[in-house]
């Protein structure tokens, strides 16, 4: 019974005020919607990250003109390591190979070189992907290996990145949090109104017995419903810019953007929660001190 | 039914509306509550429904000293207390229905019986089914206050309270509002009418407890 008295009531303040409720949210869905967009980009750049990280190699080179039997004891002691998946060993000419591909015409007078000249190395592939400071102490070890001249690994870059990206995850927190702000104040600014509107009907319901309850329950309702629509339709939005992005851009523009993922569940239904809890939140603001 | 006893009330800025109110009206009792205006009447009659708080005194209803009642337990009070205004007080944009159902919807009755009830109520102050549909606007002065009564007595209160009922009637209107609160009266509910119509009060005859300048006069 109640129940149908809330919604009732929510849908007649939405009938009467149309005009605020439609501009608080529209404004509530651009907010989420940017949201949206930053941790869809925040998500890829993360998912690209990992990528790397689980791909990334450790590349040991090898003392020059070191021999066969001593390339085999190395690669016995590295195979040793719990942590390696799979040892490869590279020789001189394979690299000077590479180099000179690489180079392309930049590398014409070059093949005389003497094979010699270059470092023959082991490239390691890990069991599994290890934190930085797991792969900079791991990288330590194999330099101590004698025979091993130099060991690289990636871990500046890498660490870089993983700055950039710990940056991100806090402008995400601090952009969710203005947010919440945001649809807030607008919740409740807008149900103020509606509240300040319909005080006659208030002020029946108070003395025909109504309690507190009763009379905010519909206000909550509103704030709450204002926010999941708000969050709904954002999400809608961010999945059609993802769309779009993904067949039209991608085909134009450039061809990794095909590889963007959409918003994960998990981001989902972060996004509806904080609709829904800053919804509910301005509602409660827009009736307080009112009794 | 109800109990005044040396109750005083001032509001902010110094106005003493209420001065040591001392008066007992007895369950079934039909009292007129009178005096000019700003002689208290309508604190009185708030205070009964604790709309305002006494700043002294004690008040009981139906052996409830509400006096002290928190403020959660309000509601359950004004549920068992009808309240009729000299403006009416209906919501404009609500069907005549929907007015007189609103303590109904407080109380959580089921549509079915809120129907029944709603119809009920509304043949006991004589307005047939025609009306359940229409807007207060499209209604005369006095099936206005006669819809404004059947909300106060929809969910049967043992005390119907009402302020200058007839204050916006003429004579006519004024005897068949009155009529119905003694068909009301007769059906067990204790009405307790404030006016500052002596004429009225000398008509009826019931019992009256005159107020001046915040004090009972006499009654």
């Amino acid at each position: 019974m109640k129940r149908g008295f809330y919604l009732r009531q929510a849908w007649r303040h939405f009938r009467e005020g149309k005009g605020p409720y439609l501009f608080g949210l529209s404004t509530i869905t651009m907010a989420f919607f940017l949201f949206a967009l930053f941790l869809m980009a925040l998500e890829n750049l993360e998912g690209l990250i990992s990528t790397w990280h689980k791909r990334i190699q450790v590349v040991c080179y090898l003392e020059g003109g070191i021999g066969k039997e001593e390339v085999e004891r190395i690669k016995e002691q590295i195979a040793g390591q719990p942590e390696v998946g799979a040892l490869k060993y590279i020789p001189p000419q394979r690299i000077k190979e590479e180099l000179l591909g690489d180079l392309g015409e930049m590398a014409r007078g070059l093949e005389g070189l003497e094979e010699e000249l270059f470092p023959s190395c082991l490239e390691i592939s890990l069991k599994s992907s290890l934190s930085l400071a797991s792969l900079e102490a791991f990288a330590r070890r194999m330099e101590k290996i004698q025979g091993v001249a130099e060991v690289q690994y990636g871990g500046n870059w890498l660490q870089r990145a993983s700055l950039l990206l710990n940056l991100l995850k806090g402008g995400a927190w601090v952009t969710g949090g203005v947010l919440l702000l945001v649809t807030l104040l607008i919740t409740a600014n807008t149900l103020k109104l509606v509240f300040y509107q319909r005080r006659e009907e208030v002020e029946i319901l108070r003395l025909v017995g109504a309690t507190e309850g009763f009379i905010r329950g519909p206000f909550y309702l509103e704030g709450t419903v204002q926010g999941l629509i708000g969050a709904g339709v954002a999400i809608g939005l961010a999945a059609l810019a993802h769309n779009f992005v993904q067949t039209e851009v991608s085909s134009r523009v450039y061809p990794y953007l095909s590889h963007i993922s959409f918003l994960s569940l998990r981001s989902i239904a972060l996004l509806l929660a904080l609709g829904l809890s800053s919804g509910l939140l301005g509602g409660m603001i827009s009736c307080s001190g009112s009794s | 039914m109800v109990r005044f006893f040396r109750v005083s009330k001032t509001y902010p800025g110094g106005t003493r509306a209420l001065q040591e109110v001392t008066f007992s009206i007895e369950k079934g009792e039909f009292v007129f509550i009178t005096g000019p205006s700003g002689a208290g009447k309508t604190t009185l009659l708030k205070l009964m429904i604790l709309a305002e708080r006494p700043d002294r005194g004690e008040i009981l209803l139906d052996g409830l000293n509400i006096t002290r009642l928190p403020p959660s337990k309000v509601p359950y009070l004004r549920r068992r207390v009808g309240f009729v205004f000299q403006d009416f007080k209906l919501l404009k944009d609500r069907t005549v229905f929907e007015n007189v159902a609103l303590p109904l919807e407080v109380a959580g009755y089921s549509p079915t019986r809120m129907q029944r009830r709603i119809r009920q109520i509304l043949r006991l102050v004589g307005l047939n089914d025609g009306y359940l549909d229409k807007l207060p606007q499209r209604l005369s002065g006095g099936e206005q206050q006669r819809v404004a009564i059947a909300r106060a007595l929809v969910n049967n209160p043992p005390l119907l309270i009402a302020d200058e009922p007839t204050g916006n009637l003429d004579p006519q209107l004024t005897t068949e509002i009155m009529d119905l609160f003694r068909k009301t009266n007769l059906l067990g509910t204790t009405v307790i009418v404030a006016t500052h119509d002596t004429s009225l009060v000398a008509r009826y005859g019931h019992r009256a407890i005159a107020l001046h300048k915040g004090r009972v006069a006499g009654g």
